[in-house]
C-alpha cells in the first residue's frame, strides 16, 4: 500500500482527468522543505498526491473534535480541494462556472475546509474556437475568478497555460512549474494544520490512560494515524517513530501490571493463542491483523505481531538504516516478547511448542525479508544476523527435541501429536498456494520430515557458523560446531563429526580450557573409534588415559582401550605415531660421558628417566633417542685441535721406526660394552661395524607429526634400548649408541615404541649439558723413554719404558699390544710378566695403581731368516680407564751384527741431465783417531731407457764411477772462548765503561808430533765504533802440550756504543821460533812461503796462518747487550 | 545473585571458575568461554579508542544485573580477593587459582543473595 495525500477535484472533469496523470508526476520531482510547528527540525519531503474526484462524503468537518477521537482514518481524508476549469469566456463563465465555483465554495465552507485551489487551463484551441475578443484589462476569467473568489487568498488561484501543446513554450513551462510549486506549499500547509490538531489529540488521549475505561485500541488506532501520514509524505523515520512509541507505551504497561497496576486496557487482548505464525510481513496479513485489532478480536501476540511487522516494514523501507538493526530488533523484539509471555499477568497461552515456532518463524520471516532486500554482504558480517541466525537455529533445535525429530530418535506417539498439533497451528495466515519458501511451509515440511528438518537445521547452523567465523567470534561458532557434530554423530555421519570436533579441541586446547578440551577429545575419541581411525584413537586414548578432569574408572576405562588398540594394530604394517605427551614424560635425561665427550667407536650411554601415567605395565619393544650432527663448519675449532693431535705420528724416539708402532695396531682397544638387550661382539676389529657409518637423522620439523614417521629408516644412528618394561611411575633406561664419526651430536627426537604404537617426543627441551656430545677421534699416544736418557747400546740388554696415554678411548683388560720390529734391529727379550703402572688423571689427583702385563714374542728369530726379518713383540695389556697412563718396560737386545759396519747403500735414483746429486754422510772419529783420511766414492750407473741410436751409453751395461778423495784436517785443534764481565754487581754492561774481557785458549788435542807449537799468536781485530780495546791487542802465549791445556788472556774493553753488539774478532795463528822452523817446513808449502817472506824482511819468528777448521772461535757468533751510557743521555 | 564467577588468565584460559551449582559447570564452561569473545572485543576497541589507561572497566554485567552498585561493590570484592591472593609469594603468575580463601570469598559473594 503506498499511502498517498488526497486531493479532490472539481470542475471541468475532461481537463483535471486529463492533466492528473501529469500532475502526479510532476509533484514528487523536487523535494519541498517542510517547516513544521513546535519548533521541531524542518524535513525535506517529496510530495505524492492521490487525485480522486470531489464528492461531498469525502468532506469532514474540521473543526468536530469527535471526528479525531473516533480515530476515523486520518490519512484517508482529502488534504486539498481543487476546482478546475477551462473557461475563457466571460459569458460562460458568469452562466454557468461562477455556480459552480460558488456552490464548491459553500461545500467547503460548511465543513470549514480552507484547503482549497482554483486552477483555470488556458489552452489556444479553445480561444480559437470562440470569437477573438479586444481584452479588456480586469475583465478576464482569470480576473474575474480572482475578483469573485480570491478575497485574501487570491493566491489560491492559479493559471495553466497550453497543457496541452505538443512543444510546450516557456511560458507553458513556467505556469506548470508554479503551479506545482503552490500545490506542494498548500498541501504541506493543509497536512501540517491537520498533524497538529491530530497529534494535541494523540497527546491528551495518552494522558488519560490512568483513567478506568481508557482504551488501548482506540490509542492504538489514533496514534497509528500519525504514522500513516508519516509514511504518506515518505517520513519513514518519523512514522517508525510513532510505532516505537505506541511499543514502549505497551511495553510499560506490561511492565506496571508486574509491579501490581492493572492491566484492564489490554485485557480484551489477553486469550489464548492458537496461532503461531510469528510476525509476517505480508501486507495482507498485516490489514488482517490490524482488522482484528480493531474489532478487538486479537489476541495480545497478535497485537506484538502487528507492531513489529509494521516496524520491520518501516525499517525496510528506510534504506539508509543497516540491515542489522532489523536483526537487533527482531532479537530485542522476541526476547522481550518473551519475558512478557512468563509473565503472570500477561494472560496469554500458546500451544506446547509454539513459542518455539513463533520465534523460529519470526527470525526466519525477518531473515528472509532482509535477503529480498540484497543485503547479503552486511547479512554476513553481521553480529546481529549471527545471533539471530543462532537463537533461529536453538528454536528449531528444541523443536526437534520436542517433536522427536532429532537423528537417532524416532517419534513418539505423543511427539507426532505434538507435531499435528503444531502443524495445525501454523501457516493459518497465508492461503494455499504460497510458494515453498515461506518460512511456516517450510517449518511445516520441516516437522513432517526428517529429512526437511535436518537439512533447515543444517543450513541455520551452517549460516550462524559462518556468520560468526565471519566477525571473529571464533568461540561461538566453536560452540555451534560442537553441536553440529553432536548432531552428525547422531545422524552418522562421523566424519564431519569429528572434522568438527577436532577444530573445537584445537581451540580448548590451545586456549588451555583443559576440562572443555576433554569433553571434546571424549567425544572425539568416540567418533575415531567407530571411524576405525585407529591411529588417531590410540592418540586419544593416550591423552584420556591420565586426563586429571576424568573419573578413574574413565581413565582406566582408556587405559584398556588403549591396550586393545595396541593388541589389534599389533601384526599391522603400518606404524602409528602418537604424540608422547601427556602420557609419558622425560624427566631426566643424563650423558654418561665425560666433559661430554666420547671417542669414536665408543659406546655412548644416555640414561633416560621416564614418568608414565599409564595405569598398566607394558612391554616396550624400543627405546630410541635419535641423534643428529650439525655441519662440520660449525664444530671446526673443536675438531682441528683434536685432529692435530691425531694425525700427528706418535711420538717415538729414536732407534724404531715409527711404522713399528703405527697407530692402527692400538685403534682396537676400546671394546663394546655389553648392553642391555643387545650387546656388540667383544673381538678385535670387528668392534666398529660397517654398518655404524652414521646416516644422518632427517632433521624435522618438530611440530608435525606425521613428519616424524621418517624416522624409522635411520635406526643405526640411534640411541637405543630394547625389550624393556615400560611401569606406571618412574622408569629408568639406559640407552646406548656407538658412533664411528666424530662430530657434535645433538639428542633429537625420542621414541618409544609399544607394539606398533611409537610413541614420540618430536622436539625436547633439554637442559645444556643433556642437549648433546662431542665424538672425537683421539688416539692413545704411545712414548717411549729411555733409563737416564742414554743412547741404547747394541749388543747389551735395554731396558726401555714404553708408556700409552689413553685419551677419551680405554683399554680394554687383556688386549695385546703387538710391537714389530723390521730389519731384525732388536730382538725382543721374553719377559713373562711385570707390574705396569698406571696414572690415572680423570679425578684431578693423580692416583697411580700397579697392575699385571705380560710379554710374548714368538719364536720368529729362532727360524731361519725369511725375507721379512720382522720380530715381534706381544704384550698383554691390563684393563686402562679414559685418560689415564700406562708406563711398563720392555727388553730386549740389538744385535752387533753389521752395526758397525759401513752399510752399502743401495739407492736406485733416476737422475736426468744436468741434475746435482748430494750424497750426505757423518764420519764419527774416535778418540786418537786420523787426522787423515783416504776415501773412495763408488757409484754404478746405467741409462733407465735405450736410446733410438747406438752410441756410448746406449747399452743397458752398468757402468761404474770411481772417485777417490783424501779427507785432510778432519780435527779442530784449538778453541777460543771469550767472556766480557761487567767490574760491578750487575750484569749490564754500559757503553763508555771499561769492562774485563777474558780469551781463554783451549787445546783440544795433545800433539801427535813435536812440530806442534807451543806458543800461539793472538791478534785482536774490531771495529773501532764498537769497541775500543785496551791492552796487548796482539801478544803470545804459550799452551802446554797436553789435552786440554788452557792459557788466558784478559784485556780491557770499552764499549762504544749501545746495542747487541757483536764480540771483537780475534785471530789465531802459529807462532815458530827460528829454531823451530825447520821441522816445520815441509809441513804447509804456503805457510812456509809465507815465513820465509817474513823472516827475509824482518828476521823475526814465523808466523803461520792455521788452515780451516782447526781452531774454532766459540764466541763468534756471540752478541753482548751493552746499554747506552746514562752519562751521554744526560748531555 | 551471581551464578557462576570465573577468572580469566592473560591468554584467555581459566584460572578460577566457580559456580553455585557444581552439575552446572560444564555449562558454565562453555558459556564462560563464548563469552571470552565478547570480552575481546570490547578490550581491543578499549585500547584503540580510550587513551585513558585506568579505564579498565569493560562494562560488561551480563543480562542478570538489576541494581548497578551492587556490581560494583562485587568487582571491588573480587578485585581484593584476587590482590590478595596474587600477593602470595607462592603463586605464580598464570597458574591456576588454588587458594582457599580466594574460593570462599567467590563462595560467600555469590551466596549474598
Amino acid at each position: 500500500m503506498d499511502l498517498k495525500p488526497k486531493v479532490t477535484c472539481c470542475g471541468n472533469k475532461d481537463v483535471h482527468n486529463s492533466l492528473n496523470p501529469e500532475l502526479e508526476r510532476r509533484l514528487p520531482r523536487e523535494s519541498t522543505e517542510w517547516r513544521r510547528s513546535y519548533g521541531r527540525p524542518p524535513k525535506t519531503v517529496k510530495l505524492k498526491a492521490h487525485f480522486v474526484r470531489f464528492s461531498q462524503d469525502l468532506l469532514v468537518d474540521v473543526c468536530n473534535l469527535e471526528m479525531y477521537q473516533s480515530a476515523s482514518s486520518l490519512h484517508r481524508r482529502p488534504f486539498l480541494h481543487i476546482y478546475w476549469t477551462d473557461c475563457q469566456d466571460p459569458d460562460e463563465f458568469k452562466s454557468t462556472v461562477k455556480d459552480g465555483i460558488t456552490d464548491w465554495m459553500r461545500r467547503l465552507k460548511d465543513k470549514n475546509i480552507f484547503d482549497w485551489m482554483i486552477i483555470q487551463v488556458i489552452s489556444q484551441d479553445s480561444m480559437r474556437g470562440s470569437k477573438p475578443k479586444i481584452p479588456i484589462p480586469r475583465s478576464s476569467v482569470f480576473d474575474k475568478i480572482k475578483s469573485d473568489f480570491g478575497g485574501k487568498n487570491s493566491e489560491r488561484i492559479i493559471q495553466l497555460w497550453e497543457p496541452f501543446k505538443e512543444n510546450p513554450s516557456p511560458r507553458t513551462l513556467e505556469s506548470w512549474q508554479s503551479l506545482v510549486v503552490k500545490l506542494r506549499h498548500l498541501l504541506l500547509l493543509s497536512l501540517n494544520r491537520h498533524l497538529g490538531k491530530f497529534e494535541d489529540q494523540v497527546r491528551s488521549l495518552r494522558e488519560k490512560r490512568t483513567e478506568p475505561n481508557w482504551s488501548f485500541t482506540t490509542y492504538f488506532l489514533l496514534h497509528e494515524e500519525l504514522s500513516f501520514v508519516f509514511e504518506m509524505l515518505g517520513l519513514y523515520e518519523e512514522a517508525l517513530i510513532q510505532y516505537d512509541e505506541i511499543d514502549a507505551l505497551l511495553t510499560q504497561l506490561v511492565i506496571n501490571s508486574h509491579f501490581g497496576e492493572p492491566l484492564d486496557c489490554i485485557e480484551v487482548f489477553m486469550r489464548d493463542c492458537k496461532c503461531c505464525d510469528g510476525v509476517s510481513l505480508e501486507k495482507g496479513s498485516q490489514e488482517y491483523l490490524r482488522q482484528q485489532i480493531k474489532t478487538e478480536e486479537a489476541n495480545y501476540v497478535d497485537l506484538r505481531n502487528y507492531l513489529f511487522s509494521r516496524q520491520c516494514k518501516l525499517l525496510l523501507k528506510f534504506k539508509k538504516n543497516s540491515p542489522s538493526e532489523i536483526a537487533q530488533r527482531t532479537l530485542e523484539f522476541l526476547h522481550n516478547l518473551k519475558h512478557e509471555l512468563a509473565m503472570e499477568t500477561v494472560k496469554v497461552s500458546l500451544p506446547k511448542g509454539g513459542a518455539s515456532c513463533f520465534v523460529f518463524l519470526t527470525a526466519l520471516e525477518v531473515l528472509k525479508a532482509c535477503e529480498n532486500e540484497d543485503n547479503d554482504t552486511a547479512m554476513a558480517f553481521s553480529l546481529d544476523f549471527a545471533l539471530l541466525y543462532q537463537y533461529a537455529r536453538e528454536k528449531l533445535d528444541d523443536l526437534g527435541g520436542l517433536c522427536g525429530l532429532m537423528p537417532g530418535s524416532s517419534p513418539t506417539e505423543t511427539e507426532l501429536q505434538t507435531v499435528c498439533m503444531l502443524q495445525s497451528s501454523i501457516g493459518k495466515m497465508q492461503g494455499e498456494d504460497i510458494e515453498s519458501n515461506v518460512p511456516a511451509k517450510r517449518l511445516h515440511n520441516a516437522l513432517s520430515s526428517t529429512r526437511a528438518f535436518e537439512s533447515l537445521y543444517l543450513e541455520l547452523t551452517g549460516m550462524a557458523i559462518a556468520t560468526y567465523k565471519n566477525i571473529g567470534r571464533a568461540r561461538a561458532a566453536n560452540v555451534l560446531g560442537m553441536d553440529l557434530a553432536h548432531f552428525y554423530s547422531y545422524r552418522g555421519e562421523l566424519e564431519r563429526a569429528e572434522q568438527l570436533l577436532c577444530e573445537a579441541y584445537k581451540v580448548y586446547k590451545h586456549e588451555r580450557w583443559t576440562l572443555l578440551a576433554t569433553k571434546c577429545l571424549v567425544k572425539l575419541a568416540q567418533c575415531q573409534k567407530q571411524l576405525r581411525h585407529m591411529d588417531q584413537y590410540a592418540s586419544a586414548c593416550s591423552i584420556l588415559a591420565c586426563e586429571q578432569h576424568l573419573s578413574s574408572e574413565e581413565r582406566s576405562h582408556y587405559t584398556q582401550e588403549l591396550l586393545q588398540v595396541m593388541r589389534e594394530t599389533m601384526d599391522s604394517e603400518k606404524v602409528i605415531i602418537v604424540r608422547a605427551e601427556p602420557l609419558l614424560r622425560v624427566q631426566d635425561v643424563q650423558i654418561e660421558l665425560m666433559k661430554g665427550i666420547g671417542s669414536v667407536g665408543e659406546s655412548i650411554i644416555v640414561k633416560l628417566k621416564l614418568l608414565s601415567s599409564l595405569e598398566e605395565e607394558v612391554s616396550c619393544r624400543r627405546i630410541s633417542f635419535s641423534i643428529q650432527t650439525n655441519e662440520m663448519k660449525r664444530v671446526g675449532s673443536i675438531r682441528s685441535s683434536k685432529r692435530m693431535r691425531a694425525t700427528s705420528p706418535p711420538d717415538v724416539e729414536d732407534g724404531l721406526s715409527s711404522a713399528a708402532l703405527s697407530e692402527e695396531d692400538l685403534s682396537d682397544k676400546p671394546e663394546g660394552q655389553t648392553t642391555e638387550g643387545e650387546g656388540f661382539s667383544d673381538d678385535g676389529r670387528e668392534t666398529i661395524p660397517c654398518s655404524l657409518v652414521p646416516k644422518r637423522p632427517e632433521i624435522k620439523s618438530s611440530e608435525e607429526l606425521s613428519v616424524l614417521s621418517a624416522n624409522e629408516d635411520s635406526e643405526e644412528c640411534c640411541l637405543q634400548c630394547f625389550n624393556v618394561p615400560l611401569k606406571h611411575g618412574v622408569n629408568e633406561y639406559n640407552l646406548t649408541a656407538q658412533l664411528a664419526e666424530e662430530g657434535l651430536y645433538y639428542l633429537k627426537q625420542l621414541c618409544v615404541e609399544i607394539g606398533r604404537l611409537d610413541y614420540v617426543w618430536p622436539q625436547l627441551s633439554l637442559p645444556g649439558q643433556s642437549k648433546g656430545f662431542a665424538i672425537v677421534d683421539d688416539p692413545p699416544r704411545i712414548n717411549w723413554s729411555l733409563p737416564q736418557d742414554l743412547h741404547l747400546l747394541a749388543g747389551l740388554p735395554q731396558e726401555v719404558t714404553l708408556s700409552i696415554s689413553v685419551e677419551p678411548g680405554s683399554i680394554a683388560n687383556g688386549s695385546v699390544l703387538e710391537i714389530t720390529s723390521k730389519k731384525k734391529g732388536l730382538i725382543f727379550e721374553p719377559i713373562s710378566s711385570g707390574e705396569a703402572v698406571i696414572n690415572s688423571s680423570m679425578d684431578r689427583q693423580d692416583i697411580s695403581r700397579t697392575a699385571p702385563y705380560s710379554v710374548r714374542v714368538p719364536a720368529v728369530q729362532d727360524q731361519e731368516e725369511d725375507a721379512t726379518d720382522i720380530t715381534v713383540a706381544m704384550v698383554t695389556l691390563p684393563a686402562v680407564g679414559p685418560y689415564a697412563k700406562i708406563d711398563f718396560k720392555l727388553i730386549f737386545n740389538a744385535s752387533l751384527e753389521k752395526q758397525s759396519a759401513q752399510e752399502e747403500v743401495t739407492e736406485y735414483l733416476v737422475i736426468v741431465d744436468q741434475q746435482d746429486m748430494s750424497f750426505l754422510w757423518k764420519i764419527e772419529g774416535g778418540e786418537g783417531s786420523f787426522s787423515e783420511l783416504d776415501c773412495e766414492f763408488r757409484a754404478s750407473f746405467s741409462p733407465k731407457q735405450a736410446a733410438a741410436k747406438p752410441s756410448l751409453l746406449s747399452s743397458q751395461q752398468r757402468r761404474i764411477f770411481l772417485y777417490d778423495f783424501r779427507i785432510v784436517n778432519t780435527q779442530t785443534l784449538y778453541t777460543i772462548s771469550s767472556k766480557i764481565e761487567s767490574v760491578e754487581e750487575s750484569c749490564d754492561l754500559f757503553a763508555g765503561s771499561t769492562y774485563k774481557w777474558h780469551i781463554t785458549f783451549t787445546r783440544l788435542t795433545s800433539p801427535q808430533n813435536e812440530s806442534d807449537p807451543c806458543q800461539l799468536l793472538y791478534d785482536v781485530d774490531t771495529d773501532t765504533n764498537t769497541w775500543a780495546v785496551s791492552g796487548r791487542k796482539s801478544g803470545v802465549v804459550s799452551i802446554p802440550r797436553v789435552s786440554m791445556a788452557t792459557s788466558d788472556v784478559v784485556l780491557n774493553v770499552i764499549p762504544q756504543t749501545g746495542g747487541h753488539l757483536a764480540m771483537p774478532a780475534i785471530k789465531l795463528m802459529k807462532y815458530l821460533d827460528k829454531d823451530e822452523q825447520l821441522p816445520e817446513k815441509d809441513l804447509d808449502a804456503p805457510a812456509k812461503l809465507n815465513a820465509s817472506g817474513t823472516r827475509e824482511s824482518r828476521d823475526v819468528p814465523l808466523l803461520l796462518p792455521f788452515s780451516c777448521g782447526q781452531v774454532y772461535n766459540k764466541s763468534l757468533a756471540v752478541r753482548v747487550c751493552v746499554l747506552p751510557n746514562n752519562n751521554t743521555d744526560q748531555h | 545473585m551471581a551464578v557462576c564467577v570465573a577468572v580469566i588468565g592473560k591468554e584467555n584460559y581459566p584460572l578460577f571458575l566457580r559456580t553455585v551449582s557444581p552439575e552446572e559447570e560444564l555449562k558454565f564452561h562453555y558459556t564462560v568461554h563464548t563469552s571470552l569473545d565478547v570480552v575481546e572485543e570490547k578490550v581491543s576497541s578499549l585500547t584503540k579508542s580510550s587513551n585513558d589507561p585506568r579505564e579498565l572497566y569493560l562494562g560488561l554485567y551480563g543480562y542478570v544485573t538489576n541494581t548497578k552498585i551492587k556490581f560494583v561493590v562485587m568487582f571491588r570484592k573480587l578485585h581484593v580477593a584476587y590482590t590478595d591472593m596474587f600477593c602470595n609469594p607462592f603463586y605464580n603468575p598464570g597458574e591456576n587459582i588454588t587458594s582457599r580463601i580466594f574460593e570462599r570469598t567467590v563462595i560467600g559473594m555469590m551466596k549474598q543473595d
